[in-house]
């Protein structure tokens, strides 16, 4: 339960808890302000935790609109971030979790500026040089993902707001609703995962395996 | 939010990973001295240790290339627009269920519903019934929370009365009648809520339960002193208007002035009011005059003129007397000129000459010149400044095209040609386009104004003898 003295203090130190108070009087505006600052920094962890950019955009509206729906019952305890990360988390992985029940093919970063185009894709695929072709400064952000999609999600998760949202382990074990000791875990086990997955890359310079298919398989959005 | 989870890692499995956790640990700045210098000194040692830190390291760096999401500018309106669409919806849904397809579910439904309402009619009844007594006790205190919180005590209270800006002499009837009721009568005003103010009861509620006791005291104490007030009417209305008026400050200002002590938020208190009294004086006087008010005003300020004229040009400085003097034939500009003069010396409209036009103006420019009144004479003129300003330069505007369009063309460039002098040529050098059709259009009628019976082609209209010369 949240006291009294911990929710002035968290409003006194953190001007987005007093938008979110405003926000629960009603502000309609105050809410707006929250949407722009907060939007794109959502996206950019949503649109890699779960790997499609449509979805993200989903789901960011849905953090907003349960934001919203939670609005009269809030009682700062937390940064304003880590609130709205709590509940990103959990939209995130119940949406990774039906996706997973439904036996989806996880078709990783559509839409995304630096994927190569199918024709293109299809080309590499025939030359003959994957996967043991050097990749190019193009790629390299495709590699990255795929090495980040390799990971589980909660890894993905934990790795994303530290890496992006710049957390402390205290900030994602609250945001994760995990202990610190399991978030340093997590972490680490992210971390080597990741390390492993970039590894050939690091080494040689070239594909790793784990992402032809995306660099190969490259889709519509949805 | 700080509940573990069950599928939190096992420390078992954690073991194995010690080395890379430590590793991780020491990157993420987590580690603390002592284990950072350890960490270190096997650094400088173990070269196998020192390549896997330096992978670690490389693997996290290459996370820099993943593009920050951009999002389109219609995104945010969008996401604000489906919120308000979700709420209506929620609402809608709440009082009206959507007819379904297959009778079966409907019926399914309807039990579900009924059973739903039944449950969350004896719920609602078991909690209103079980914990009103509580809650009715607390009810005037549970509704005002918020604001009894920020007024903290009756002292505060009273000085806010004293500053003026959130007591009226007059209050709405009823004010004191919410203190008086009886507990029986608070009881039948709950259960007579509907099910949503229920709702919104139950959650104040609970953040009141939430609260420390000795802050709900606090609260308790102060909404009893209030009862028992001899003066409970006003103090009820300053408590609402004291409440109303910290909605509208920005969050920062609002947290900042709740951190103060109570002299320091009392002295901050009337200087926010202070300076929004000034924005609301400078707002005043950039707000668009009524329509009908315009020619009201022109007549009010002309006859000031033609009063103090004597006066205003005795006091004209050399230079702009002489320049006065230059404006033959132009009557509009000299009318304009001297009203500008005229209201460049804040003090000319005397308070009697405000109530007399207050009187003549409509509802809404009269309310503008009240709220000033509050402010003092100063405040007044100030506002009534930058209209006359506004009015003069929004006239002179308009006489200056008509002036332009009443001469040719043709008749100008002969003008240009003919007439104008080297050092008027020099002149117009230094100036951009516009200005230089004006200054030639005002060299125009300098030179010929004071030939001319009528200068311009006006529309016809039907003379009025009631009217002042600077609108005729």
């Amino acid at each position: 339960m949240v006291t009294d003295t911990t929710a002035l203090r968290y409003a006194q130190q953190d001007p987005d808890v007093r938008l979110m108070l405003q926000v629960r009087d009603d502000n309609a505006t105050a809410f707006e302000e929250l949407v722009l600052r907060y939007q794109a920094r959502l996206l950019s962890v949503l649109e890699h935790a779960v790997g499609r950019r449509g979805q993200a955009e989903d789901l960011v509206q849905e953090v907003f609109l349960r934001v919203f729906r939670a609005r009269k019952r809030y009682q700062p305890g937390a940064k304003f971030s880590t609130w709205l990360f709590t509940i990103a988390n959990n939209l995130a992985s119940n949406s990774q979790r039906s996706r997973s029940r439904r036996k989806e093919v996880n078709i990783a970063s559509a839409g995304s500026t630096t994927s190569l185009q199918p024709l293109e894709g299809m080309a590499i695929a025939e030359s003959g040089l994957m996967p043991t072709r050097q990749v190019d400064a193009s790629e390299r952000g495709a590699v990255v993902r795929a090495a980040i999609q390799s990971l589980s999600d909660r890894q993905r998760m934990a790795l994303l707001l530290c890496k992006f949202e710049e957390m402390s382990y205290v900030e994602i074990a609250e945001t994760m609703e995990l202990t610190v000791p399991a978030v340093k875990s997590l972490l680490s086990r992210a971390r080597v995962n990741l390390k492993d997955a970039l590894e050939p890359y690091m080494q040689d310079g070239v594909l790793p395996r784990s992402s032809v298919d995306e660099l190969g398989g490259v889709g519509p959005d949805e | 939010m700080n509940n573990r989870p069950l599928n939190a890692p096992q420390f078992s499995e954690r073991e194995d990973l010690t080395v890379e956790e430590e590793l991780v640990a020491y990157l993420d700045g987590e580690l603390d001295g002592a284990a950072a210098i350890l960490v270190e000194r096997r650094i400088s040692e173990d070269r196998k240790y020192r390549q896997q830190l330096q992978k670690l390291q490389h693997a996290w760096e290459l996370l820099d290339v993943l593009p920050t999401s951009e999002v389109s500018e219609d995104f945010a309106q969008s996401t604000v627009d489906m919120v308000v669409v979700s709420a209506q919806q929620a609402v809608e849904e709440a009082g009206l269920i959507a007819p379904r397809k297959h009778l079966l579910k409907k019926m399914l439904l309807g039990v579900t519903l009924c059973l739903g309402c039944v449950l969350g009619y004896l719920l609602l009844m078991f909690y209103f019934e079980s914990d009103n007594r509580y809650l009715v006790q607390d009810l005037e205190v549970i509704e005002n929370m918020d604001v009894y919180a920020h007024i903290g005590s009756m002292q505060f209270l009273k000085a806010l009365q004293g500053v003026g800006y959130f007591s009226r002499d007059e209050v709405a009837s009823g004010r004191e009648s919410q203190a008086m009721l009886s507990v029986d009568e608070l009881e039948l005003h709950v259960s007579q809520m509907n099910a949503s103010d229920k709702q919104q009861m139950q959650s104040q509620y609970e953040r009141f339960l939430a609260l420390e006791e000795a802050d709900r005291q606090a609260l308790r104490q102060l909404q009893s002193q209030l009862r028992k007030d001899a003066d409970v009417a006003h103090l009820n209305d300053v408590v609402e208007r004291y409440s109303d008026w910290l909605k509208v400050l920005p969050a920062n200002e609002r947290y900042e002035l709740l951190s103060l002590d109570r002299e320091a938020r009392l002295e901050r208190v009337r200087e926010l009011i202070a300076r929004q009294e000034e924005q609301a004086i400078e707002h005043a006087g950039r707000l668009q005059l009524a329509r009908a008010d315009v020619p009201v005003l022109v007549r009010w300020v002309t006859e000031i003129l033609r009063r103090d004229e004597v006066e205003i040009l005795a006091k004209l400085p050399p230079k702009a007397r002489k320049r006065f003097d230059q404006m033959t034939g132009l009557e509009m500009q000299r009318r304009s000129f001297l009203l500008r003069a005229m209201v460049q010396a804040d003090s000319r409209f005397k308070e009697q000459d405000i109530r007399r036009l207050v009187e003549k103006v409509s509802g809404k420019t009269r309310l503008l010149l009240e709220k000033a009144e509050k402010r003092g004479l100063e405040a007044r003129q100030k506002v009534l400044k930058e209209w006359v300003l506004k009015v003069v330069d929004g006239r002179q505007q308009a006489y200056v095209t008509r002036l332009r369009r009443s001469v040719g063309a043709k008749e100008l460039q002969r003008f240009v040609k003919e007439e104008l002098t080297l050092e008027q040529r020099r002149t117009l050098e230094n100036l951009s386009q516009d200005e230089i059709k004006q200054r030639i259009l005002r060299w125009y009628w300098q030179a010929h104004g004071g030939k001319m019976t009528t200068p311009l082609r006006e529309p016809v209209r039907k003379p009025r003898d009631d009217r002042p010369a600077i609108i005729q």
